[in-house]
């Protein structure tokens, strides 16, 4: 025997969501009770066109969309504030609408609960973000100083959208007068966590620039203070630089670099050629005796070096492709005349458009050119 | 992100009784308490045995980040204090010049292959 046919209508009137249907000249041909309580009108809306009801529909989006859909005969679904169109409620409504014959039907259920959670959940990542942003500002110097005879310029990505705070931060200060200090550094993961070694480091680095004067000396002081600190949980790469004037050289400068497990930085000659070290030491917080490479090099007035995380070189293309060490060489070989400036804007933008954009990891860059 | 990520799989098999563990896709900050979770196991395993040598298999891995290496480090620390030696198979050019640019290469040996890896005794 075949099944009974139900009433559909009596099902409808039953329904505790409310729901609706219009016809093609948009008067409400049906209102479940459930919408009539929340309509506020009852059966007598019933005939009456739906722009009369509901004025404020008229010319926001969800008139539009309720526009399209009756033209195109394709549904929609959205979040309404029923308050906005007249109704008497605080309550949020999801509202799905679909093309039926002669008209439209619309079913709306309350959405309030999924709505305060949602805006809960906004704060959140907002203060989140906002707790990362003032750590991340601590992290960075909040201008660099002035070097005679030389220009230098920081920048730095956040990755993503910044809810985290980065391990990655450079540094630049006067090591008395002896010179100064360049400093960059990638803790490995991020948060917090990697928020307190990036200061321990930072803090260490300048207080040993201060005591010891020897790059090398620097990074161990630096390594024994991690170990002490972490245990050995925390991973860290840095690469630091001591600048100073060539005696006689004419503008010419000198940078003495060691680096502990870091990408080598790039220097742009002023013959075209990008110079790298083909040795970056042990990463710092793994060994009681890393070995830190060294490497001292003069750097002619118009010639820049370029210190970078891996950040820039492990940026991905869509189609998961790195940006590599050899596009940012010869992002870096391009940059021949420009400013310290424009040679980080140039090298950001490349990493940044190579990943459309946003950045997977941090970026940190420091660009120095001997004027 | 457009491109699609190779799954991550971290398991751990035997060969001629040594402990092998298998690490596919990237090793970064997503995968990497796994892989730590997965090698610090097959590590306790083998600190019975002497001398005691895990296998780290990074054959399949395409990509490894400073986290990657933070679990590897972190997860054989004891162990390798301890005279355990941790062997690494690295095949793919960024795996190794993430080992070479951290110095690590010369922390960990490298082998070409788990066959030449996993012989007991051959350091």
């Amino acid at each position: 025997m075949e099944p009974e046919m139900p009433n559909l209508r009596g099902m409808l009137d039953h329904l505790p969501d409310p729901f609706i249907a219009v016809d093609a000249e948009w008067r409400f041909t049906y209102i479940n009770p459930a919408a009539a309580t929340m309509l506020g009108g009852g059966e007598d809306i019933v005939g009456k066109p739906v722009w009369d009801i509901f004025p404020g529909a008229v010319g926001s989006e969800f008139g539009a969309r309720l526009l399209g859909a009756m033209e195109s005969r394709e549904s929609f679904e959205m979040l309404l504030k029923p308050r906005e169109f007249g109704l008497d409620t605080d309550a949020w409504f999801n509202l799905r609408a679909y093309p039926v014959p002669g008209g439209l039907a619309a079913i709306a259920w309350d959405a309030t609960i999924a709505k305060e959670n949602e805006e809960e959940r906004e704060g959140l990542l907002e203060a989140k973000t906002e707790v990362a942003r003032v750590l991340q500002r601590a992290l960075l110097p909040p201008s660099l100083p002035s070097i005679p005879g030389a220009e230098v310029e920081g920048k730095y990505v956040a990755a993503g959208e910044g809810v985290e705070v980065g391990g990655d931060f450079y540094d630049v200060f006067a090591i008395e007068d002896d010179g100064w200090a360049l400093v960059m550094g990638d803790v490995a993961g991020k948060g917090p966590e990697a928020a307190s070694l990036t200061s321990l480091a930072r803090y260490t680095i300048r207080t040993a620039a201060m005591r010891v004067k020897r790059p090398r000396l620097v990074l161990s002081t630096l390594n024994e203070e991690i170990l002490r600190q972490t245990g050995g949980e925390r991973l860290f790469t840095a690469v630091y630089g001591e600048l100073e004037s060539k005696i006689g050289g004419g503008g010419a400068m000198v940078l003495r670099v060691a680096c502990a497990g870091h990408p080598s930085p790039l220097i742009l000659r002023n013959d075209g050629k990008v110079e790298n070290f083909p040795e970056t030491g042990t990463i710092l917080g793994a060994l009681e005796d890393p070995e830190f490479s060294y490497r001292e090099v003069v750097l002619e007035r118009g010639e820049f070096v370029v210190f970078y995380t891996d950040g820039v070189i492990e940026a991905r293309s869509e189609d998961g492709g790195f940006f590599g060490d050899e596009r940012l060489s010869e992002t870096v070989a391009g940059c021949g005349g420009l400013s310290a400036k424009d040679v980080a804007g140039k090298i950001e933008a490349a990493a940044l458009d190579f990943q459309n954009g946003v950045a997977r990891d941090d970026i940190a860059i420091l660009a120095l050119r001997v004027a | 992100m457009a491109f699609e990520e190779a799954p991550f799989v971290a398991l751990v098999h035997h060969r001629d009784e040594v402990p092998v563990v298998k690490v596919a896709g990237d090793l970064d900050l997503m995968s990497a308490p796994r892989f730590r979770d997965v090698l610090g196991k097959a590590v306790r395993g083998a600190e019975g045995d002497f001398p005691g040598v895990v296998v780290v298999d990074l054959g399949g891995v395409g990509f490894m980040d400073s986290c990657g290496i933070n679990a590897l480090v972190g997860a054989t620390r004891d162990f390798a204090s301890d005279g355990g030696k941790v062997r690494l198979v690295v095949k793919s050019s960024p795996v190794a010049r993430t080992l070479s640019v951290t110095g690590l290469d010369k922390v960990f040996d490298v082998y070409p292959d788990v066959g030449s890896a996993s012989c007991r005794g051959v350091a």
